[in-house]
């Protein structure tokens, strides 16, 4: 399968996790656990904010696109194309 | 409105407040219909984006401050409580979300864990219990839990807006008290680390010392314990701190032609209304306007709810 061009957008407040300003995150990945694998390789203070016990976290929802993941495939949910992946904790604000 | 701090910057603007007499219920506060300010001013999100370690754009959806007319209604004086839960299942058998799927959260030493055995019941521990704590708030509820309870209880859950009047009254202020911040009179976690907390650092020497002379046993209080120094001047309680609560609204933005962060407008039209700090929160957590926008299956030792009615409940 051919990699997707991914943008992975994180809540605002892991600004506060990291030294200086997150860029823009892109990455290239086949599936949504490829494309968090990349992301938490670079910034390992996000995983234990996306995986619990081996899986995603019920403190946190991930979208592709429009769609929950986990009505799609779950982390193994496929990306074929260019596709944007938003990361939301189960409370956001505050 | 009353004095000002660096915080409190909202245009003062008289209310209207309807002067009809309202029917007294037991263990609710009428609230009169009122046309009533919302949301938080471009210069306080200014003050509270500069004031602590998160952006301004984290704050970005309480704006803009509007106005907006709200019906005459009644809400619970208090928080709902182990007691009360403990009856409505009692006479339902109702289980909740957590004691179905088996865990409930609690926040470890860096961050959230998936315990077994945690729910209502066993808030704390899976081996914790609320015996000695039917006075407190009932903690690990989600939406449906709430929803639940509120319509054996013949109530429903507040509306958003009707929350943050019940908070403030028909005029902002920055908590329910007035504008002047004092984390002795409210359950949060300055109240129990003893100083101001500005930024993680702080916090996490609260909580690590909180993990390890107490483990990880809930500071919730009795409901009402603050009272009558931080009730709102509609006279409610815990509006700020103990825990926060759930609304009955679907969370949406108040002006969707303006720029949000991503994840606030993918949440919105999927998750639900949030309002009031907790145990666990600090000073801008306990603000009136304060929005958390939750995901309406969340759960977890620092949510819980209160009820309110259109019209006066029966019985």
């Amino acid at each position: 399968m051919s990699a997707g061009s991914v943008q992975i957008i994180v809540p605002s407040n892991w600004n506060a996790l990291v030294p200086t300003e997150l860029p823009k995150l892109e990455c290239e990945a086949t599936s949504v656990r490829a494309a968090l694998d990349w992301l938490t390789a670079d910034y390992p203070q996000f995983g234990v904010r996306l995986f619990s016990h081996g899986r995603l976290a019920s403190w946190v929802n991930i979208y592709l696109g429009e769609d929950d993941i986990r009505s799609l495939g779950g982390l193994d949910t496929p990306i074929e194309s260019s596709a944007t992946l938003t990361v939301i904790q189960a409370v956001a604000g505050g | 409105m009353s004095a000002t701090t660096d915080l409190a910057t909202a245009a003062v603007v008289p209310a209207t407040v309807s002067t009809d007499a309202p029917v007294a219920v037991p263990g609710m506060i009428a609230i009169p219909a009122s046309r009533v300010q919302l949301g938080s001013s471009e210069q306080h999100l200014d003050d509270v984006g500069a004031s602590q370690h998160y952006k301004r754009e984290w704050f970005e959806d309480e704006a803009p401050q509007h106005y907006a007319d709200v019906d005459a209604f009644w809400i619970d004086a208090h928080l709902v409580t182990n007691g009360d839960y403990l009856r409505f299942c009692e006479a339902t058998g109702y289980r909740t979300e957590a004691e179905q799927r088996g865990f409930g959260l609690l926040y470890g030493s860096t961050y959230w864990d998936e315990v077994d055995g945690v729910c209502w019941r066993h808030p704390g521990a899976p081996d914790d219990t609320i015996e000695d704590r039917l006075d407190h708030p009932v903690v690990h509820i989600a939406y449906g839990d709430a929803a639940a309870y509120a319509a054996w209880a013949g109530k429903r859950l507040p509306t958003e807006a009707e929350w943050e009047y019940a908070a403030h009254g028909p005029d902002w202020r920055c908590w329910p008290w007035g504008n002047e911040w004092d984390f002795r009179i409210v359950n949060c976690a300055e109240h129990w680390y003893g100083s101001p907390i500005t930024e993680f650092k702080a916090w996490h020497a609260w909580w690590g010392n909180h993990l390890k002379t107490q483990g990880s046993r809930l500071c919730t209080t009795p409901v009402g314990r603050f009272s009558p120094a931080s009730d709102s001047p509609l006279g409610v309680a815990d509006m700020a701190g103990n825990v926060s609560e759930w609304t009955g609204s679907i969370y949406e933005l108040y002006d969707p032609t303006r720029r949000y962060h991503e994840t606030y407008e993918r949440a919105a039209g999927r998750y639900r209304v949030i309002r009031g700090g907790s145990w666990m929160n600090f000073k801008y957590q306990m603000r009136t306007s304060e929005r958390f926008a939750s995901d309406p299956a969340y759960s977890s030792i620092s949510i819980g709810f209160r009820c309110a009615s259109s019209a006066p409940p029966s019985g």
